[in-house]
């Protein structure tokens, strides 16, 4: 239990540098703090948390209330920007005129190095549009769309988180709980989709059962030829769309 | 499109400030108008989404429509703030005027950076994207309710029938998003994504800038340098996933992103507030204590372990401000104002 808790707290503060500062800060505020208030603040309440967060008998009864997974948000609780904002503002501000200056520009340097500039994240990209979406989910969408009724697409995996973000009118077989690995094996339709050799009759056949109305498949991982029950329709920015020529049981058909 | 901005604009900036009115003018220590706005703006939203979080509560176990929170939550909120604009007008109205014709405090050198690395990230806020798989289920749910005028009915990951899990119903943030939406007439996902994350990114700056006035006071230049320190803090917060600076710059539409990078650092903020007036032997009154109810359950909005997280800290809180001076009665009143959010806890543990 308690390495599950220092796995945690390693995940936190990824390369370790920010939480060696911080450390530093408190015992320098240990140190040096007059103020009662701010040390209750800064220096005692943080102790309190992190006590309380290296408890295996806390851990246990935040994973019994919320999940175990999110315990590490008992350390938002640790006031870690400010206390090392405020330790560093001591100590420049003990130099006068340029000296200052060129301490606050160490800290920051420091700061910089300590972590990551957010905006050089492999995720974080240019956005495409006001709804900082894929543009294809946007145009298969849009063209997808029927007014005043819910669709069911099956939609390419890259998309999938996407997809409802944008119109929740367009349901999904399965969405990203495929992602989250929650129910893996327990799909047949996403199984065959993903399978390396699609078999398009068992595609076509599992997905009218499930009632879609149209198959969304990248050009490169095509069907080697048309799913059963399905026609080519349309394709768009590299994806074919496969639209369903007889309405199953329990689904509206699209030419109503 | 202009229209949507100009009520977009209204409903982060004006509506926060005009519900934060009373709390920032109660305050003594806020005299210029800077102060004035920032702590406005705060303590505004804070009552703001302790507000919602009690309506959309109640509305979501009676009813899955999500016009049904509307029709509570604006006549609930115009009744609230008819009273405390009528407040101000009666009880601080000279106050209010001797703040607005103060003279801004000079802004120093750092402090100027610090404020321009805030706006910088701001801007970025509108450009840059980052891709978050949970997205799918609170963007989602804020679009669903604004489409299809439905609140947790379907699940949003496929948009199939579902009975959604009270832990998801009892921190309604995505519904907050879609009254924003549904107020401005900006589509929730380029609400959430685009139009949004600026306001959340000027929150965090006014915590901090509160933090700053009650650790330093009128010292301007070490209030600058101490802003400049948090702005470069959170702009290299990419460490790792999880600390509240990257939550904040990468997922500011989320309710988590709202609880880590604003609500709990506000809570810290009063805190230190709270413990400063015990040590000098000040009052501790209403304002403060209120100011803990409405900072908890709006924690509670934003995450359904919010108001656990907010008892948790004061209750750390109150028990060194105890020990350090060994004071009993209002640590002890700042725990028991913490537990209205608890409530919403215990309710998903009942309801699951």
């Amino acid at each position: 239990m308690f390495s599950q808790i220092l796995l945690i707290i390693k995940e936190y503060m990824g390369e370790g540098l920010i939480a060696v500062i911080f450390v530093l800060s408190l015992f320098y505020l240990a140190v040096t703090e007059k103020d009662r208030a701010k040390k209750v603040c800064f220096l005692y309440v943080p102790v309190i948390v992190i006590i309380f967060f290296l408890c295996p008998v806390s851990y246990r009864i935040y994973a019994k209330i919320a999940e175990g997974v999110t315990y590490y948000r008992l350390l938002w609780l640790i006031p870690v920007t400010p206390v090392i904002a405020y330790s560093a503002v001591k100590i420049c501000t003990r130099f006068k005129g340029l000296k200052q200056n060129l301490c606050v520009l160490a800290f920051a340097a420091l700061f910089a190095v300590s972590g990551r500039l957010m905006y050089s994240n492999m995720y974080m990209v240019k956005a495409q549009n006001i709804y900082h979406m894929p543009v294809q989910v946007i145009d298969l969408c849009d063209a997808l769309h029927a007014e005043g009724r819910e669709v069911m697409v099956l939609m390419p995996y890259e998309f999938q988180q996407f997809v409802r973000q944008y119109d929740p009118n367009i349901c999904m077989p399965y969405g990203r709980e495929y992602m989250m690995n929650m129910f893996v094996g327990e799909d047949l339709l996403r199984d065959a989709v993903m399978a390396e050799d699609k078999d398009p009759e068992l595609v076509g056949r599992l997905a009218t059962e499930r009632g879609c109305h149209y198959i969304v498949i990248s050009s490169l991982e095509d069907f080697p030829e048309e799913p059963w029950n399905y026609e080519e329709f349309m394709n768009i920015d590299g994806y074919k769309v496969y639209r369903i020529i007889e309405a199953g049981p329990n689904m509206w058909a699209l030419d109503d | 499109m202009i229209k949507s901005i100009v009520i977009l604009l209204a409903m982060e900036l004006l509506l926060p400030v005009l519900f934060g009115m009373v709390f920032a003018l109660s305050d003594e220590n806020v005299t210029g108008r800077k102060h004035f706005f920032f702590s406005s703006l705060v303590n505004g939203q804070i009552v703001l989404y302790a507000l919602f979080q009690v309506v959309a509560v109640y509305s979501v176990l009676h009813s899955i429509n999500f016009s049904y929170v509307l029709k509570r939550f604006i006549p609930a909120a115009s009744a609230v703030l008819a009273a405390l604009i009528i407040l101000v007008i009666v009880k601080y109205r000279k106050k209010l005027a001797s703040v607005l014709k103060n003279k801004p405090e000079k802004i120093s050198f750092w402090g100027v950076i610090g404020f321009l690395l805030f706006v910088f990230m701001m801007v970025m806020s509108f450009f840059l994207t980052y891709t978050d798989g949970d997205d799918a289920y609170y963007v989602t749910t804020a679009a669903e309710a604004v489409v299809s005028d439905t609140m947790y009915a379907k699940n949003p990951y496929n948009g199939l029938a579902t009975i959604s899990s009270f832990r998801y119903m009892s921190a309604p943030y995505p519904i907050w998003l879609a009254f924003l939406s549904k107020s401005t007439g900006i589509y929730p996902t380029a609400l959430a994504h685009t139009f949004f994350p600026w306001s959340m990114i000027l929150l965090s700056f006014s915590v901090l800038f509160l933090m700053a006035r009650n650790l330093f006071g009128g010292d301007t230049k070490k209030r600058g340098i101490f802003l400049f320190f948090a702005s470069v803090l959170i702009m290299f917060g990419d460490y790792s996933i999880y600390p509240a600076e990257n939550f904040l710059l990468a997922r500011a539409r989320q309710g988590k992103a709202a609880l880590a990078a604003f609500v709990l650092p506000y809570l810290v903020c009063l805190m230190i507030t709270i413990v400063k007036r015990i040590g000098e032997g000040r009052k501790v009154g209403l304002r403060e204590l209120s100011l803990i109810t409405f900072t908890a359950v709006a924690a509670s909005l934003c995450s359904t372990i919010g108001g656990g997280l907010s008892l948790a800290l004061v209750s750390a809180t109150a028990l060194a401000t105890a020990v350090v001076y060994r004071k009993l009665k209002i640590p002890a009143l700042m725990v028991l104002m913490n537990l209205p959010a608890f409530a919403f806890v215990i309710l998903y543990l009942v309801k699951g």
